[in-house]
């Protein structure tokens, strides 16, 4: 062999190992979700957990039923057992794990009925099934965010705009919001952790912020026909028995916005973003 | 006032109603052949024909409706234009009524103009009180005169004309005319902020899918490697709720994307087939595309570039 064709069968399998390494995506990150709920042979699984991917839809179930971690793959449309080694706690973030899904085979076949995916775990059949949390009543953010993870991330990860938590702190009248939601809504999962956050970094002494959640079918609700709620999430802003206004629809983007607008005033608005 | 000139003044005031309405019935009558499918579901989803029938009905009705909309303009009022006018603007009126009476019905589109310009049904009750108004005073300021034989001939053209291009009309690329979504309108003005408020800034392609479609299933996979580069909110996507239906096109079809549920009322004005995508830059729809945009507007949206 010559030393040319050595050198360039050292610089192809060169090439190829890191394409290789490329193609591999390492361990990603999978959030658990408050949404899921898992049965195997028949049996509702309460201490199972399930952890989503982002992007193309995938999960990662662990289940004291199941022993080892079920990796659910909508690409491959399989479902697969996992060595537990490829699934480690992730070491900033005490609601998600790691997963190594690389290169898995075998894997059993997923079918999709209804809200309900289907599959077998060495012989046995375990349902994941779409169910969203049903808190509803008089709740208090701590006992949403205990709850549901999906509304701990979106509030962790929302960062209020500092312009306008600054013009709500200089508030000294008081006022109350309340926000009228669902557990079942995905828009409220979206928003209602936001203003959460802002009550949060506010820690206002004299702005109350209360939760109520509604049914998925609240149009008898007696609190929500006395504020002639027809949609959720809506914040209604009040000063004793004095409706200010009503947060709704896009305004949810960025509640301190909207707050402000209302509590301090439009003249005093922040810029969008809310400055810093 | 001499009988003179009250006739005189009903002649006026009803050859003025005439051609009023004669130009909101041309109007209604090609807001409508833009969309023929849109308006056969809006009769469907009324419960006023079965499908099967509702878009020869449909196209039937909008050539009538330009027929006699002609005949007003052109000063064809006799009986046989103003009683069917008449009739058509009660018939609109009633089914007004109907939607302010009973206002939880979902659509919001009512009266005669098809699914191009929404109204609540206040306004639309308003509208057609005022429309059937003006078909009254055509009728009582009508001529006693015989009307020359060429404006039939004319009606009749209007009629024919109509007809052909609504049956037309579907494959003509006019989307932009026929639906609200077009570039340049923003996405505060359509209400899609209030389900996707992230729209309110940066640059974000938004696909309108139906998630039972299978062509647009098999186009997933490729807008999923595509974008792989992109923000995971760069994209969303938006469908009619339907839970089961959700589920299972998230797990088969398997979107990277968020696809966010809004209201069919929303939606249907925003398409005339599905999947549509739009492009909005800074709360403004800047593109629009029939159908899931090529590769190289999706490699463009991934590198950070705006297609």
């Amino acid at each position: 062999m010559s030393p040319w064709t050595r050198r360039s069968a050292a610089l192809l399998v060169g090439a190829l190992a890191l394409v290789v390494a490329l193609a591999a995506e390492g361990p990603q990150p999978y959030y658990l979700s408050g949404k899921r709920v898992v049965r195997v042979a028949g049996t509702l699984d309460d201490k199972a957990r399930v952890y989503m991917g982002l992007g193309t839809p995938r999960a990662v179930i662990l289940s004291p039923l199941l022993g080892a971690p079920v990796y659910v793959a909508s690409v491959e449309k399989k479902a697969f057992v996992l060595d537990a080694a490829r699934v480690q706690p992730s070491p900033d973030d005490p609601d998600a794990v790691l997963v190594d899904a690389d290169g898995v085979t075998g894997g059993s076949p997923l079918t999709v009925d209804g809200l309900e995916l289907r599959f077998a775990v060495a012989g046995k059949p375990v349902v994941l099934e779409s169910r969203p949390p049903a808190l509803s009543g008089d709740l208090t953010a701590e006992q949403l965010l205990a709850a549901i993870p999906e509304y701990r991330r979106n509030a962790k990860t929302y960062a209020p705009g500092k312009g306008d938590l600054r013009l709500l702190a200089t508030i000294a009248e008081p006022a109350e919001i309340d926000v009228f939601f669902g557990t079942w809504c995905p828009h409220c999962e979206q928003h209602v952790p936001r203003m959460i956050k802002v009550a949060q970094e506010l820690n206002s002494p004299v702005l109350t912020f209360r939760y109520h959640g509604l049914s998925e079918k609240f149009a008898d609700d007696p609190l929500a026909r006395q504020y002639q709620i027809k949609a959720v999430p809506v914040a209604l802003v009040t000063r004793g028995d004095k409706l200010l206004a009503r947060i709704e629809g896009p305004s949810w983007a960025r509640p301190e916005s909207a707050l402000s607008a209302v509590l301090v005033g439009e003249a005093a608005l922040a810029p969008p973003g809310g400055g810093s | 006032m001499t009988e003179d000139t009250r006739s005189r003044a009903a002649t006026v005031a009803g050859t003025v109603s005439a051609v009023l309405l004669g130009l909101v019935l041309i109007f209604s009558a090609w807001a409508k052949a833009l969309d023929p499918e849109g308006f056969a579901q809006l009769i469907v989803e009324r419960g006023l024909m079965p499908a099967s029938l509702a878009f020869w009905a449909g196209v039937g009705m909008i050539a009538i409706e330009a027929a006699l909309g002609i005949a007003l303009v052109i000063g064809l009022r006799r009986p046989v234009v103003l009683v069917p006018a008449a009739l058509m603007m009660f018939f609109f009126l009633g089914l007004s009524t109907w939607d302010y009476l009973y206002p939880a019905k979902e659509a919001s589109s009512c009266g005669c103009f098809g699914n191009l310009i929404p109204s609540s049904p206040g306004q639309a009750l308003v509208r057609d009180a005022v429309l059937f108004g003006l078909a009254l005073l055509a009728f009582a300021g009508r001529p006693r005169q015989p009307a020359a034989r060429w404006r039939f001939a004319l009606a009749a053209a209007a009629a024919a004309a109509f007809g052909a291009f609504t049956l037309a009309a579907p494959s003509l690329p006019l989307d932009n005319l026929a639906t609200r979504l077009k570039p340049g309108v923003t996405a505060a003005s359509l209400r899609i902020d209030e389900i996707i408020p992230e729209l309110q800034d940066g640059t974000r392609l938004v696909l309108l899918l139906d998630r039972a479609d299978e062509a647009t299933r098999a186009e997933i996979a490729r807008v999923n490697e595509k974008l792989a580069l992109a923000r995971p909110d760069a994209v969303f996507g938006l469908a009619r709720p339907d839970d089961a239906l959700a589920n299972e096109f998230q797990w088969t079809a398997g979107p990277a994307f968020e696809v966010r549920d809004a209201p069919q009322s929303m939606l249907k004005p925003f398409y005339r087939r599905l999947p549509r995508t739009f492009l909005v830059d800074g709360g403004t729809i800047a593109k629009v595309w029939e159908g899931i945009p090529g590769d190289d507007v999706l490699v463009a949206l991934a590198e950070g570039r705006t297609p």
